[in-house]
């Protein structure tokens, strides 16, 4: 929950910085696949840190709500499901953390153009995808890293 | 078995029904939620305010540091220009009297045509950018001062350079401002640019992301513009004051259908390095 709580106001703190230093964190959305695995025991307690997470993003920094709550919380069910899929290691970890990113960039894009706050451009989709996935990609091989009970916890889950 | 399998799929169909129902809900909910005038809960304000002065605090170090670096490159250019400024000291008397007659020509100017919506007549109140609202799609920020501080909806907001966008949510200590670079269908504000001979109006619409240039559409009439024109507010939207500084004319095309003419500006303040900005408090009045 912590790390939860650090990786918001992360989000927060570089996002002032983001444009000089061409970087697009999205930590909180990172960190929803380590706190899976922290927490695949509890998948109710889960959801609601999800919930929690999405509900904080709207309200402090994209004024979208229910926006994020939800789409958040939808993050954490795929996240869930794919974990149950796939056998669990840093490859894995990865390729699952850039196609959640890869999903709420989609559907935050797809849900804003349809209300007509962005023009449906597939140029504007594009724009940063690489800086978003080389960023996150880096926090989450370090937070990764940081936790290291994580395979441990991994092997348990029998995945 | 057949009467089963007929019920699954009914039951199959309402499913689907409910979900396109609850999705278009939700869109419409969502839609009611991003608009600029929806008012703010007192909740929502609190927490926002709590959430945001928290992450102020955990700033405050970045921001020294920051501050620090920025001060040292400044110390560097000023010590160039005190240089030069000092080689031409000599005109500096001269250049006041000029400054004094001409500040007395504005007066009487402003006095004949009973101008209400100059600059000069606003309360200019500085503020610190604390969050850059997350993700480049928003394009909205917030600073450190709110209702507490006098600052209401539609104040506009600018940097020593030129415009930058207007507040459109304020909380307890904090509040929310939209950018010019926005790429909002509905934000729309009426821009002159300023040619050699006279000033013609267009509407400023859009931002291009990839060469960082705003768009300015709705050119009316055929004044000849050239590249490095000044772009300013017009003062005739209700939103902006006139004359607070867009950008330059760095490009004058012809729009996607051919028909019109469509102008690139190059905006005057770098939306990069936005720490500092200032809110012009009073209210815009017109004549």
């Amino acid at each position: 929950m912590i790390s939860l709580i650090i990786s918001l106001f992360l989000d927060g703190l570089l996002s002032v910085y983001e444009k000089v230093l061409h970087i697009r964190p999205m930590f909180s959305i990172v960190i929803l696949s380590i706190l899976f695995i922290r927490n695949y025991n509890n998948i109710s307690f889960y959801y609601k840190i999800c919930l929690f997470a999405g509900f904080i993003y709207d309200l402090l920094y994209t004024s979208t709500f229910p926006l994020n709550s939800l789409v958040f919380l939808l993050l954490g069910f795929i996240i869930s499901k794919l974990y149950q899929i796939f056998k669990n290691n840093l490859l894995t970890g990865v390729l699952i953390n850039i196609f959640i990113l890869l999903i709420y960039r989609s559907i935050t894009f797809i849900v804003l153009s349809i209300i007509g706050y962005l023009p449906f451009s597939f140029n504007l989709f594009i724009d940063d995808i690489l800086s978003i996935v080389l960023t996150n990609t880096v926090f989450f091989l370090f937070v990764y890293i940081i936790f290291k009970d994580h395979k441990r916890k991994i092997t348990k889950y029998g995945l | 078995m057949k009467l089963n399998r007929r019920r699954k799929k009914m039951e199959g169909k309402y499913l689907v029904l409910i979900i396109v129902l609850v999705v278009f809900i939700l869109i419409g909910f969502i839609s009611l939620s991003v608009k600029d005038d929806r008012g703010q809960t007192f909740i929502e304000k609190g927490l926002k305010d709590i959430g945001l002065n928290i992450q102020n605090i955990l700033y405050t170090p970045f921001r020294f540091v920051g501050n620090k670096i920025d001060n040292y490159n400044d110390m560097k250019r000023i010590y160039k220009e005190y240089k030069a400024l000092d080689e031409s000291k000599s005109k500096t008397n001269l250049l006041e009297e000029e400054n004094k007659e001409l500040k007395k020509s504005v007066e009487d100017l402003k006095k004949l045509l009973d101008l209400k919506n100059s600059m000069s007549d606003y309360e200019l109140v500085n503020a610190t950018v604390i969050n850059r609202n997350v993700g480049s799609w928003y394009n909205t920020l917030t600073i450190d001062k709110g209702a507490k501080n006098d600052v209401k909806v539609g104040m506009v907001v600018l940097t020593g350079s030129g415009l930058i966008g207007k507040v459109i949510k304020t909380n307890f200590y904090t509040s929310d401002v939209k950018l010019i670079t926005t790429m909002d269908l509905n934000n729309k504000i009426s821009v002159g640019i300023l040619t050699d001979n006279n000033m013609t109006y267009g509407l400023l619409s859009g931002y291009d992301l990839k060469r960082k240039e705003l768009l300015v559409i709705d050119i009316i009439d055929d004044t000849i513009i050239k590249e490095g024109d000044t772009v300013v507010t017009s003062g005739l939207s209700d939103a902006y004051p006139k004359g607070i500084v867009v950008g330059v004319v760095s490009k004058v095309e012809n729009d996607d259908f051919g028909t019109s003419r469509r102008i690139r500006v190059k905006p005057a303040t770098d939306f990069n390095y936005l720490n500092y900005v200032t809110i012009l408090k009073g209210e815009i009045s017109y004549d």
